[in-house]
């Protein structure tokens, strides 16, 4: 009998399962029911508002609806490109006011309407209150983000099932998959510019000291830079690029090469001829091709299967068959494509990404509304958006030095009293701002690029740990020293 | 609270009720928008409603969204990443539709700095093609009055597809010129999925059967008169799997489709030409108006029966006579496809049906007073005026041919058959099948609507293009390579000339640099007409030539004969013997190259100018004048060259195209002795492929054009030869 009966344990927990649920049990147990029950609560207010209803109604007419009146370059994969650029950026927006609203909402309103004060009396600490409200935003969030994610791969593969084999091949060759990149090895000149500078001493210290010392070293880089990026008019250069880490993973998988050219003398239709010799030179497995290509672009050249030597290195040489010679930027002139990994993990991973932004306006939602009334958290919040948004015009002010205009033909810049301090604290600014715009999952998912564990992982040190924990931190301590009882604005 | 539940959908019902009401005399209250000058800019016209909400609602935020739009399209292009700039050309334009700079910019950057940047010959095409697209199918559509936008249109047409700025150009011509001859000439496609071979049609015209069977496709194919020029399965064409293999993934979704459109039926007949080698796409690029116009009712006011048009096609009119006397009086005048007026009675006349015609007349009341009949008004309103008149004449409807044929004119071209008939009227005959037939279209379209100062780069465009179309406005179909090709169309000289008389006229700030167009412009006609066979036509123009410009004589002599050697690019003084043996054998070869064409004229007329430019040269050596070549050596009669000639298109290092040499082995006469072959073994070419056996279809019946070479020993004096210029020395 003894053996048949349920144990105390097991009875409590089908007792717990029954009641919570299984999702509010494993909150439970990992949050602890304090934590899970803030959790829930505004989560709840977010259901009671029908906010939650609405943004989900918005979601499905987004992804369903926005791919509907989109146009493209009418192929498959420029389609799916603008299906993912434009869809998971309009979340990303609609997600972020959400997010903001609501968790400026969830504290402020709370605080302003005195109804945190029920919170407060139990013994539950400050900080737990503030985490809480956090957990429930971000779990909203995630279901959201998770639904919004799955319509949207439905959507994209009942496209793609419906393409012909040959168009549905180059769809998962090129957008639906995540590709690995290997760039030209960068060079570090600062040595060799140095050591010309001052065998020019050397030799007329005079004469080489009549050019400022910046301007002859930039000449020096500039004529070093172009030994390895000019390509004379009949000349040949080889190139190769380490694929050894990827090499057994490429086997029977063709690989792209994105090149960008620039021509001396500017043909009239913009068309240069390029012999291109891809693979160990004298193999079987060697491929050339004579190509016209067009100046000033990004020409994507795919090559066939199999041309990595036994070390797993690419092989390219370049002939340049036109009167005009032609340059090839060290940085961004080429770079050869491969697979990396599916669509799937690198769709989840994008959307991780998404999921630390948004998590970091959650806490500066949050971190706001802990110290300010609703309006003006939602309005500092919205602020620092708009900062954040405004890298391009940061590193522009932080690049030219100054926030003057520059004159287009001498480049000179204006610079004004306040530009020092000015700069500075744009510099700065920037340099947070960058801690989380250097992440662009949505134009890597576009593009077919992979996002790497490596990437999420540095995203989630960098937005979740230190901007996200920052603003926890301010947010938390000003809420636990906070008067609550001093906050009813509608009193 | 039962008032309560019902108060929000009552709200919600009077809010569609009075949308409706809204929409029922907006167009009235557009109008008097106009009238009443209330509005800066003319409202949007034929706008759809999502365009028209976009303009209202966002109000002043239109320009802002409009910038961030501009500078996301900038800093994607400057990426080379081009695959949203259609989506961002869109919203632009649909953001300030009323600006006409921003649809041109848009479609300029498409159509001549995107489409550069790709090497892709369909790249290419895709985005000029957007171009068109945005300005043809909504900037004109939305702003049909600004010229600005018709302008740039026909610009698109006659220089980047018409011109040779890209070196891509003969490729778009091509694909332009196949599309509408598959407007054009319709081939009715039948896709079978149900039967076998033996349930096929057994006769058709101008039809193809594809038959999807277990063992793979089976074509069944009806030629122009109906017969059956290919009946055979998948197993016939071993060595085209990979063609089949592509035929079969673009069939994939057709199967169930129910009506194809034009776009699938020319991928078919283009993927059977070249699994089958058979041309399909018979036809040319001349529209049949009597069958493309859809018939036409047209009711109107007149002062008296004198007063209502005697021409017309396609068309019904319904008058009444206005004359104060009777208001009521009724006039019917019909006309045909062939523009022939086949039916004119007045209501009195009818006095045996007066009970029909009193039912007609009561039908017709309301329509009396309309501005303008909408298309079920104007279809329902000729379904009664043909019940009424069936038993005075038969109307044979549109083949379902011609009706696709016109529907995809005009609703995916936007394309009025009724305006193509009357730009062919006045500029005419112009092939359809070429880019600047187009542009003289939409330039006349322009002028039609735009307002009147400002169409003058219009008609410039016009002469511009009918320069372009006299020069090379004849689509030649190479049978031989299935190829398109161009050359001079002498047909449109005569109006060419007249447009640029009226240019002349009406732009008198450039008249010369029109004239010196014009100038130009007859030099080659003359040029033209003489290699075309045409000498008489080309010395009428000549001595025009001679008449309007006092410089148009290049050289003593003053003969036709002269004049075209001199016209053809040579300075006769500086060449020397070997110059002129090489100038004999270009216009033999070409000559060659037009018979293989199937251009009889072209080849009479190159061969005739090749013998004129012998017996020039004959009589040169003995004049101490011509320096070069004063006593120079005696060159071969003109059949010799003409056998080099033929020897060097023969030798297999040089090449020529196995079609081309299959034509010219059946019809170029006593060959083998030319060739110095002795036996037939010997027709086999280097490759081991025999010219002869090129191609199922070509050539195989042998029709031997008359020997046209005068110089050829032992021919009879009564053989066609070209008719010598009469300056020409003996």
């Amino acid at each position: 009998m003894d053996s048949e009966s349920p144990s105390p344990l097991r009875n409590l927990l089908s007792k717990a399962t029954a009641k919570l649920g299984v999702f509010g049990l494993l909150a439970r147990i990992v949050l602890g029911h304090q934590l899970a029950a803030i959790a829930w609560l505004t989560m709840k207010s977010a259901f009671r508002y029908k906010l939650f209803i609405a943004i989900i109604v918005a979601l499905a007419l987004i992804v369903i609806g926005l791919p509907m009146g989109l146009k493209s370059d009418g192929t498959a994969q420029g389609l799916t490109r603008i299906l993912l650029t434009y869809t998971l950026g309009s979340i990303t927006v609609l997600m972020a006011v959400f997010t903001m609203w609501l968790s400026c909402g969830a504290l402020a309103r709370d605080i302003d309407e005195c109804q945190i004060q029920t919170l407060a009396v139990k013994p539950v600490a400050r900080w737990q209150i503030w985490l809480g409200k956090l957990i429930g935003i971000l779990t909203l969030n995630a279901m959201l983000l998770g639904f919004a994610g799955c319509v949207l791969v439905g959507m994209i593969e009942h496209r793609a099932s419906q393409l012909t084999v040959l168009e549905r091949q180059v769809l998962e060759n090129e957008v639906l998959v995540g590709r690995g990149v290997v760039r030209m090895p960068k060079i570090d000149y600062a040595p060799d510019v140095e050591k010309t500078y001052q065998a020019m001493l050397l030799e007329n210290e005079a004469a080489t000291k009549e050019v400022p010392e910046q301007v002859a070293k930039g000449s020096i880089l500039a004529a070093l830079q172009a030994q390895d990026e000019v390509l004379p008019s009949g000349h040949t250069r080889v190139l190769n690029l380490r694929l050894t880490d990827v090499k057994d993973n490429l086997k029977d998988l063709p690989l792209f090469m994105k090149l960008k050219f620039f021509a001396t003398k500017k043909d009239k239709n913009n068309v240069y001829y390029l012999d291109i010799v891809v693979g160990p030179p004298g193999a079987t497995e060697s491929r050339s091709r004579s190509v016209e290509l067009p100046a000033n672009t990004v020409n994507t050249i795919t090559l066939p299967p199999n041309l990595l030597d036994d070390e797993g290195n690419l092989r390219i040489e370049f002939s340049n068959l036109n009167e005009s010679d032609l340059l090839i930027p060290i940085d961004g002139g080429l770079e050869v494509l491969f697979r990396e990994h599916g669509f799937a993990g690198n769709f989840f991973r994008g959307m991780a990404i998404i999921f630390l932004w948004l998590a970091l306006l959650a806490t500066i939602g949050l971190a706001a509304s802990s110290l300010l009334s609703f309006p003006v958290a939602a309005f500092f919040s919205m602020g620092v958006l708009i900062v954040g948004l405004s890298g391009g015009t940061l590193s522009s002010v932080v690049e030219k030095g100054a926030t003057g205009a520059s004159n287009h033909e001498t480049g000179a810049v204006e610079r004004g009293l306040l530009d020092p301090f000015v700069v500075t604290f744009f510099a700065v600014t920037l340099k947070i701002v960058n801690l989380v715009e250097s992440f662009s999952p949505i134009e890597s998912l576009s593009e077919g690029r992979s996002i790497t564990w490596g990437e999420l992982g540095k995203a989630v040190f960098q937005i979740g740990i230190i901007m996200g924990g920052f603003f926890s931190g301010v947010g938390m301590v000003a809420l636990t020293r906070r008067e609550l009882a001093t906050g009813q604005s509608h009193m | 609270m039962r008032n309560r539940r019902f108060y929000k959908p009552v709200l919600g019902c009077l809010v569609l009720v009075f949308l409706c009401c809204t929409s029922a005399v907006q167009t009235s209250m557009n109008k008097s928008r106009v009238d009443m000058e209330l509005t800066r800019v003319t409202p949007l016209e034929n706008a759809p409603p999502a365009l028209v909400f976009t303009t209202v609602a966002l109000g002043g935020f239109r320009g802002l969204i409009s910038n961030v739009l501009w500078m996301r399209a900038n800093k994607l292009q400057e990426e080379s990443k081009f695959f949203e700039m259609v989506q961002l050309a869109d919203w632009i334009t649909k953001l300030q539709p009323h600006y006409s700079q921003v649809w041109r910019i848009q479609a300029w950057n498409m159509t001549y700095n995107i489409s550069v940047k790709f090497p892709n010959r369909d790249d290419k095409w895709h985005w000029i093609m957007s171009g068109v697209k945005l300005l043809r199918d909504e900037g004109i559509q939305y702003n049909p009055h600004e010229p600005a936008l018709y302008e740039e249109l026909c610009y698109f047409l006659y220089h980047k597809m018409g011109g040779t700025s890209d070196l891509a150009h003969l490729n778009f011509k091509n694909r332009w010129a196949w599309e509408w001859h598959n407007i054009l000439n319709l081939y009715e496609v039948h896709l079978v999925t149900e039967g076998t071979a033996f349930d096929l049609p057994t006769s058709g015209e101008s039809s193809l059967f594809i038959l999807k069977t277990d063992k793979g496709l089976h074509f069944r194919v009806f030629g122009n008169e109906g017969q059956m020029i290919l009946d055979s399965g998948e197993k016939a064409f071993p060595e085209k799997q990979n063609e089949f293999a592509r035929l079969n993934v673009n069939l994939g979704r057709l199967w169930e489709e129910p009506a194809l459109t034009v776009g699938h039926k020319a991928a078919i007949l283009g993927a059977i030409t070249a699994i089958t080698g058979l041309t399909l796409q018979n036809g040319n690029g001349f529209p049949d108006y009597g069958s493309l116009i859809p018939w036409k009712p047209r009711m109107a006011d007149f002062p008296n029966a004198t007063a209502i048009p005697r021409t017309g096609i396609n068309e019904v009119i319904v008058a009444r006579i206005t004359n104060g006397v009777d208001n009521s009086s009724l006039h019917f005048r019909v006309f045909d496809g062939a523009e022939k007026m086949v039916l004119d009675f007045a209501a009195e006349d009818l006095e045996s049906r007066s009970a029909e015609l009193a039912e007609l007349r009561v039908y017709l009341e309301p329509l009396w007073d309309k501005d303008k009949l909408s298309e079920n008004q104007e279809s329902e309103f000729l379904d009664h005026a043909l019940v009424f008149l069936s038993d005075q004449i038969e109307i044979i409807p549109q083949s379902a041919a011609a009706i696709e044929s016109e529907r995809t004119m005009r609703k995916l071209n936007k394309m009025d058959v009724r305006l193509m008939k009357t730009v062919d009227e006045k500029y005419g005959p112009l092939d359809w099948r070429l880019p600047e037939t187009h542009a003289i279209y939409w330039a006349m379209d322009g002028m039609r609507k735009a307002h009147a100062p400002s169409v003058l780069p219009l008609r410039r465009i016009i002469y511009q293009s009918m320069q372009l179309a006299s020069r090379r406005g004849k689509v030649i179909e190479n049978k031989a390579l299935g190829k398109l090709e161009f050359g001079p169309n002498v047909r449109i000289i005569p109006k060419a000339n007249a447009t640029y008389l009226q240019m002349m006229t009406e732009d008198p700030e450039r008249i010369e640099h029109i004239s010196q167009g014009h100038r130009n412009f007859l030099f080659r006609a003359v040029r033209d007409l003489y290699l075309n066979g045409q000498r008489e036509d080309a010395d009428t123009w000549f001595q025009y030539g001679k008449e309007v410009y006092e410089d148009f004589i290049v050289m003593e002599g003053d003969d036709i004969d002269t004049f075209v050697l001199w016209n053809l690019g040579e300075d006769l003084n500086a060449l020397n013997p070997d110059d002129f043996h090489n100038m004999i054998k270009g216009f033999i070869q070409t000559a060659y190259y037009d018979m293989a064409r199937g251009e009889e004229s072209g080849y009479q007329g190159r061969i005739a100018t090749a013998k004129l430019v012998r017996d020039k040269y004959m009589y040169w050596i003995k004049n101490p004048g011509m320096k070069n070549i004063f006593e120079g050596r005696v060159l071969p009669e003109l059949y010799e060259i003409e056998t080099e000639v033929l020897k060097e298109l023969f030798d297999p290092e040089s090449n020529i195209h196995l079609e081309l040499l299959a034509v010219w082995e059946t019809r170029v006469p006593n060959l083998d002795a030319r060739l110095g072959r002795t036996s037939e073994d010997d027709k086999t070419v280097s490759n081991g492929k025999s010219a002869g056996a090129a191609r199922p279809g070509s050539g195989t019946t042998p029709t031997a054009l008359p020997n046209v070479s005068p110089d050829r020993p032992n021919t009879s004096p009564g053989s066609n030869t070209a008719k010598p210029g009469k300056d020409v020395p003996p």
